[in-house]
Order: C-alpha cells, then sequence, then structure tokens
C-alpha cells in the first residue's frame, strides 16, 4: 500500500472574541491508499473540525494555524478556492451526516447528481442521466429508474443518503471523508449504508475517513481508529487492537461504558468534556483520568509509538 | 409477579391527509393493538426503530395520550378515568429525550424542583422544601450550587439529571424513560444510567426504558419488546432474547446493531438488513415485516400473526414459530 494523505501537526483554531479555541491542536496521522481510517471522538473533540479542514472547507472564524496536510503530494494548506473547487467533488468527496440539508428541494436528486458530472466535464447536467442511473444502481438505491426523477422530500432518509454517496463517489475519488454519515438512520438502515461503503470501497480502492461519535460501529468497518479528545489525538490503532486492548484511560473508559456487564454498575468516566477555550494544562484528559499522576496536570504528554500504536499519555513515555 | 400496569390492545391512529369532506380519510396506526403487562420494579425495555411507535406507546402509558382503542389498567383500574385523582396522577412520570425542551428556560432548578414537590406536598413549608430539593441535587449527583441557575447554564447532562430529579420529586412509581441518554455523550451517559439504576432500587421504581439503542438495553433492562409499525413482534427476557432471538426482526435489528455485538448477542449473516419499513400509512396486509423478512413465504403475505406465547415467559409474533 501506498500513503494517500499525511496530516502533519495539523491545528485549526477558532479566533473568537471570548478567545481562541483549539479545537484541533497538533494532530498528525497517515493514510493509505484504499484504508477506512476512523475517528471517534464524542461532541467538542474536534473530530467535525478536522473534516472540514481535510476537505478545505473551513471558514472564518476557523483558520488552520500551521500543520501540514499532504495530499498525494500536494499541501492542501496552500490551496486556494480555485483549486479546491477542481479537486473537491473529484478526488476528494464529502458526505455529511444530514443528507436532506444537502440536498435542494425544488429539484430532483438525479439532477443533483448529474450537476457533480457536469461540474468536471461540462455539459448539460441532462446528458448524465444514463451515469445517475448507473450510480443509483451501484449503491443499490431501490427503483432506480423512477428514483432519479423523484424530490428529495419524496425520499426515505436511507434514499437521501444514498444519493449523496451517488455524488461522492461519481468522480471515483481517491478520498471520501464521512463525517456521521450514517447517525441520523436507524440502525437496520445503517447497517446496509455501511454494508454498501465497504463494497464500494473495495471496488473503488477509494479511500476512507469515516467520523463518528459512534465507537461501535467504528469497530466493524474501520481498519485503524484514531480517538480523539479535546482537539488531541489520544490514541491511534489498529481496530482490533483498539478493541482488545486500548492504551489511553479515555479509550478504556470507552470501551467499558460500550461492553457494559449485564445489570452491573457501568464504567462511568467522571465530569465532562472541557471548554478548548481554556483547557486543562498538562493532559486535557488528566481531571477525569482514574489513572492520573502528579504531573499529569503540568506535562502535556508526547505522542509515542507503543508496538506499532501511537498514544499520547505519560503513563506510556519512558 | 403483578401487572402494574397492563395493556389492552392498545390502538392509536393519527390522521394523515385529509381526504374529501372526511371521506377517504387515511390514518397512520402509530400503535395498534398493542397488548402488554408490566410487572412492578422490573426494567421493560420497549425497542424498535423511528416509526415503530415506541414514543406513542410510552406517552400513552404514561397518560399523556389518550388511546383510540383498547384499554390501559393500572392496578386493574382504567387509567384514563381515574387519571384526575390526586393519589393517581403523580404516581406515573415521564422523562424524554430532549431536557431543553422539558425543562422552562426561565425556572432556575430550584424554582422547577420546587413547583414539583409543592404539586406532591402542598403544605410543605419552605425550609423543608429546600431540605427535600438539596437531598434530591444529592441524590442526582449535583450540588447546592445548581439551585440558583437557569437551564441555558447547564450542560446537557446536567439539563437531563434536573429533568429526572423533578420525574422523582412527586415520589412516582412508575418512570417512562424515552431516550433519555441518545443526546448525552458516551462518557456522561454511563453516569446517567448508573444514577438511575441507584435511583430504581431507592424508590422501588417500575420503569419503561425506551430506546433504540440494544447496548443500553442489554446494561439495563429485566425484559424487552420489540416494536415493528406500531406492533409488539417479540417479547422475553434480555438474556434469553439477545442470544436467542425467535422474530426475523429481532434477528436482523441484533444482527445489524454495533452496540449488540459488542456484548456478544446473536448475529446471522441471513438475517443482515435489507429494505425499509412500511408506510405506516399503507402498510402490507399480512404480517408488517414480509417486505424485509429473508424467510417469508406466501402466507405472510395474507395472514396476519398474532403475538402469542411461545415459552413461559417469551412471546413472538410470526407464522414460522
Amino acid at each position: 500500500m501506498s500513503e494517500l494523505l499525511k496530516v502533519e501537526a495539523l491545528k485549526v483554531y477558532y479566533r473568537l472574541p471570548q478567545g481562541v479555541v483549539r479545537a484541533v491542536d497538533e494532530v498528525s496521522f497517515s493514510l493509505e491508499r484504499g484504508e477506512v481510517l476512523g475517528i471517534a471522538g464524542e461532541s467538542g473533540s474536534g473530530k467535525s473540525t478536522l473534516a472540514m479542514a481535510l476537505a478545505g472547507l473551513l471558514r472564518p472564524p476557523a483558520v488552520i494555524e500551521s500543520g501540514r496536510i499532504i495530499f498525494d503530494g500536494l499541501d492542501l494548506t496552500k490551496l486556494g478556492e480555485g483549486e479546491w473547487r477542481k479537486l473537491r467533488g473529484r478526488r476528494i468527496a464529502v458526505i455529511f451526516q444530514d443528507p436532506g440539508t444537502y440536498l435542494n428541494p425544488v429539484y430532483t436528486s438525479g439532477f443533483q447528481v448529474a450537476e457533480v458530472y457536469e461540474a468536471h466535464r461540462g455539459g448539460r447536467a441532462s446528458r448524465y442521466v444514463e451515469l445517475v442511473k448507473d450510480l443509483y444502481r451501484k449503491v443499490k438505491m431501490a427503483d432506480p429508474e423512477r428514483r432519479v426523477h423523484s424530490y428529495p422530500h419524496q425520499m426515505s432518509g436511507g434514499m437521501k443518503q444514498r444519493v449523496l454517496i451517488s455524488m461522492a463517489i461519481a468522480e471515483k475519488p481517491d478520498l471520501i471523508i464521512a463525517d456521521e454519515p450514517t447517525s441520523a438512520l436507524d440502525v437496520t438502515i445503517q447497517a446496509e449504508i455501511v454494508e454498501l461503503l465497504k463494497e464500494l470501497k473495495s471496488e473503488t480502492g477509494s479511500s476512507i475517513i469515516f467520523i463518528t461519535h459512534d465507537l461501535a460501529l467504528l469497530l466493524e468497518i474501520a481498519d485503524r481508529i484514531m480517538i480523539m479528545y479535546a482537539g488531541k489525538m489520544a490514541e491511534l490503532g489498529r481496530s482490533s487492537e483498539i478493541r482488545d486492548n486500548p492504551l489511553h484511560p479515555y479509550t478504556r473508559g470507552l470501551l467499558s461504558v460500550l461492553k457494559p456487564e449485564r445489570k452491573q454498575k457501568l464504567a462511568s468516566i467522571p465530569g465532562s468534556i472541557p471548554s478548548l477555550i481554556d483547557p486543562p494544562k498538562g493532559c486535557r484528559f488528566h481531571p477525569r483520568c482514574p489513572m492520573a499522576m502528579p504531573e499529569c496536570s503540568r506535562v502535556e504528554p508526547r505522542t509515542v509509538k507503543v508496538n506499532g500504536r501511537t498514544v499520547s499519555c505519560l503513563l506510556y513515555e519512558g | 409477579m403483578e401487572a402494574v400496569v397492563r395493556l389492552i390492545d392498545v390502538r392509536k391512529y393519527f390522521p394523515a391527509g385529509a381526504g374529501i369532506l372526511g371521506f377517504g380519510r387515511k390514518y397512520a396506526r402509530a400503535v395498534d393493538g398493542v397488548s402488554l403487562d408490566v410487572y412492578g420494579g422490573e426494567v421493560l425495555a420497549l425497542v424498535g426503530e423511528s416509526g415503530s411507535g415506541k414514543s406513542t406507546l410510552g406517552k400513552i402509558v404514561a397518560g399523556l395520550l389518550e388511546p383510540d382503542g383498547g384499554k390501559v389498567l393500572y392496578r386493574g383500574e382504567d387509567l384514563f378515568r381515574i387519571l384526575g385523582r390526586r393519589d393517581v396522577r403523580h404516581k406515573i412520570q415521564a422523562v424524554f429525550q430532549n431536557p431543553d425542551s422539558s425543562l422552562n428556560p426561565r425556572l432556575t432548578v430550584f424554582d422547577t424542583l420546587s413547583e414539583a414537590i409543592k404539586a406532591r406536598n402542598p403544605k410543605l413549608g419552605n425550609s423543608h422544601l429546600l431540605e427535600e430539593i438539596v437531598k434530591l441535587l444529592k441524590v442526582m449527583g449535583l450540588s447546592e450550587d445548581h439551585l440558583v441557575k437557569y437551564p441555558g447554564e447547564l450542560s446537557g447532562g446536567e439539563k437531563q439529571r434536573i429533568a429526572i430529579a423533578r420525574a422523582l420529586a412527586v415520589e412516582p412509581e412508575i418512570l417512562v424513560a424515552d431516550e433519555i441518554v441518545s443526546s448525552v455523550d458516551v462518557s456522561v451517559r454511563a453516569h446517567i444510567l448508573n444514577l438511575l439504576m441507584d435511583l430504581k432500587e431507592m424508590y422501588k421504581l417500575t420503569m419503561i426504558f425506551i430506546t433504540h439503542d440494544m447496548g443500553l438495553v442489554w446494561a439495563v433492562a429485566d425484559r424487552i419488546a420489540i416494536m415493528y409499525t406500531g406492533k409488539i413482534v417479540e417479547e422475553g427476557p434480555v438474556e434469553e432474547v439477545f442470544k436467542d432471538p425467535l422474530h426475523p426482526y429481532t434477528k436482523m435489528l441484533l444482527t445489524s446493531s454495533p452496540s449488540a455485538k459488542l456484548v456478544g448477542a446473536y448475529v446471522d449473516e441471513k438475517f443482515k438488513a435489507r429494505g425499509e419499513p412500511p408506510s405506516p400509512i399503507d402498510p402490507p396486509k399480512g404480517c408488517k415485516f414480509v417486505t424485509r423478512c429473508p424467510i417469508a413465504t406466501k402466507e405472510c403475505w395474507t395472514q396476519e400473526p398474532p403475538l402469542k406465547p411461545v415459552s413461559a415467559n417469551r412471546k413472538a409474533a410470526c407464522l414460522k414459530i
């Protein structure tokens, strides 16, 4: 496998009147071609900001403070909007949580998918109807002949997500960024969409960055998982390793919530997620950490490699 | 065990589309003939996907929505007849998913809780009132500092705890909890669930726990009832249903659910998810699940399977069992 994406010490800050929100703070990782990387985190972990940065969709007050995003040799942090327009939708595609809000209610779904071709290949959208039908078949839309003429309100949430996935895969992108793509869907519909994404991935060889708060779901779909907490990477490793042998105390906490013993007290993580304007000094997790040591409130942990995994925790430093 | 609440063939239809002069009006069958016993002191999980009717059923049990047909009995009496009685009104309380829409933004925590306590104990003096409220906050893992705060100043988890505290302030016997941790982050969720289980012991509560998350069912519930388009398709003890589900929809639900997989529930690729639920306005004639069922045969399209006992404590509604 070869490397498609490399993120180096990325910092994305929101400069607000109340202060600077360090939404993504020195995050580094890489992504292989054909790999599914899961990014898990709770609200305020910075996972969606990271997604927006990777898709070139950050708008003020969010700015890339420093760091690099190298995509196939190209530094994405240096691109202007014109260059992004050529890249986005063709080589990097995005799927968001609530498909309804990304579809225009006054155009048919098929027309909106055809617009992707129009934007990149020129000509009128109507020329691409047959291609759109092919796409609908590929995403296993029920009754594709009819659905290209359906308006968004005539479609269920699952169908609308299939429309968005059609748009995303239309130009066979190298990278698909999926930000909570199934969180608004019922679990049986989610299972179908996840199955579909897996199939499409093995067919097109696209890499997928799958972002969600649902770690249980990531354990099924992702090759590797990065756990984020309060703008920092807590841990990064293969899914099976994260599941069977989590290193970071935060990951351990999350997993014990997800794997409850029957009718026993759930292992809970005390406290709540910190403000990113004034995050705790030292390790950002230390006020909630059951294994915190005195130095955790002073020393910010570096990311270290432990048996091929990456973890940011003083327990594993020297 | 004795049933505290007994539902007998309960129905709730909502009008959908006007028709012409009332003719040809269609109805969405949100709850379509549900019979169910809720036993004293148990946690009954009511599970289903959106549109299954689980929330509507929860509102009916909580006395917030009157059914169009059937009966809801509370200790043998018709709930909707006796709901006005002071000794009954407080017995059943409900907490919902979004505390923002159930807490009054212009009342402080003190005001919210004192309103509830006074409803139960109108003659309570001010000093005792404060004492009660502080006691309640302590139980919820909150402090006296929260007394003067408005909902806007609280985190999501804190707001949900205030909503639970308010429900408990009137000393209910039955608590209907509808997706109460769905909007709360995972790390905060465990805390609220632990609290709820402690309270259940402390107040000897009977709980109807409505959720779509199978992992939560495993963690907290004694029994599970699974709904699909307005009907209960399977009912039984959680361990048994998770290990050995009977209804094909239960099998599909467990196979699809990542959180069920993590606790070692039944998985069978044959029951991999497919299709979408039918419209509640115009459902199939026979079994409602027939359009998605991998083992359906001809008679499933015409014959509606009743929910019937399969063993001493389990029921299922499927012609193939």
